[in-house]
């Protein structure tokens, strides 16, 4: 019967961010279509949004314009990875005391975690993130890294927030 | 075979040497020529089976690891944690945004211990396979 419970609250936890994702992508693509409606209605009384006028520019110069959406896409991306990280944190978190996104110069996904128990176990836990992420193309492109950190180190290293772990 | 077999056996005795002549530091390099040894185990089994696994880390990747449909060298699941627990180790070794060389050296030191397990299981694996290791 506990068994049962636990799974299904596994469950309920993967489903839960499974809804917080598609509500996530849900937001932004309303966002999104509200703000191309707006610029097609302007543009027809001769009015330009910031997306018309960036449209522009790609169609005037398209070269330098590719630079930047490449950039705007890293970013993106690196929001969202960010979030599945988070999101495999808060599944562990019964073996995770703390955990924060390191400041480093190039924004990278680099993680400084603290293990409630630091044992080949639990590391191993944490290591079952890559069983997946290295599955996918994007892995080369945007490293994750995790660093394990004893508890009396971690206020040495720089972060840029703390994780909230929901205990 | 043997030249990856050489290459590895090359590789433990400098591990073995930097950690004698300099026990409290450079854990970062040791890490990292631990994992290279992991990587010339599974060169010597891929040749001594005749199978291409490639040279870099992403096409030894996609040769071996058992979750790759395809992968023309599976090796089991626990080999594979072990291998890839030392490549990211190795790759946090190589990371160089902790700029407190005191904390970085700690956090290295603790790792080395965790790699120096996981490669010694992964050796047990390569030589279970018939890899002929002393």
């Amino acid at each position: 019967m506990e068994e049962q419970l636990t799974i299904k609250t596994s469950v309920d936890q993967k489903a839960d961010q499974i809804k917080a994702i598609l509500y996530l992508l849900q937001t932004h693509t309303e966002e999104f279509k509200a703000e191309i409606d707006r610029a097609y209605a302007l543009l027809k009384v001769g009015e330009k949004t910031d997306l018309s006028n960036k449209i522009e520019k790609i169609m005037d110069d398209p070269l330098s314009n590719i630079f930047q959406i490449s950039s705007g896409v890293d970013t993106q991306a690196k929001e969202l990875i960010d979030r599945l990280v988070k999101s495999f944190l808060n599944f562990n978190k019964e073996i995770i005391r703390q955990a924060f996104r390191t400041k480093t110069f190039f924004n990278d996904l680099h993680y400084s975690i603290v293990l409630r128990e630091d044992n080949l176990n639990n590391r191993e836990k944490m290591f079952e993130f890559f069983e997946k992420y290295d599955l996918l193309e994007i892995a080369d492109r945007f490293p994750v890294y995790l660093q394990f950190v004893p508890i009396e180190l971690i206020s040495k290293i720089p972060s840029s927030e703390e994780i909230i772990i929901n205990n | 075979m043997q030249q990856f077999l050489d290459q590895a056996s090359h590789n433990q005795v400098f591990h073995d040497e930097i950690s004698k002549a300099c026990s409290n530091n450079y854990y970062d390099w040791k890490i990292t020529v631990l994992f290279y040894i992991a990587v010339h185990y599974l060169k010597a089994l891929a040749a001594m089976r005749n199978i291409n696994i490639g040279a870099t880390h992403q096409e030894i990747e996609k040769s071996v690891n058992p979750d790759r449909p395809g992968a023309s060298m599976k090796i089991t699941k626990t080999a594979w944690r072990n291998y890839s627990q030392l490549y990211h180790s190795s790759r946090n070794a190589r990371y160089e945004g902790i700029a407190d060389i005191f904390v970085f050296e700690s956090l290295m030191q603790i790792d080395h211990g965790y790699c120096l397990k996981y490669l010694d299981d992964f050796k047990k694996y390569v030589i279970g396979q018939g890899l002929p290791l002393n």
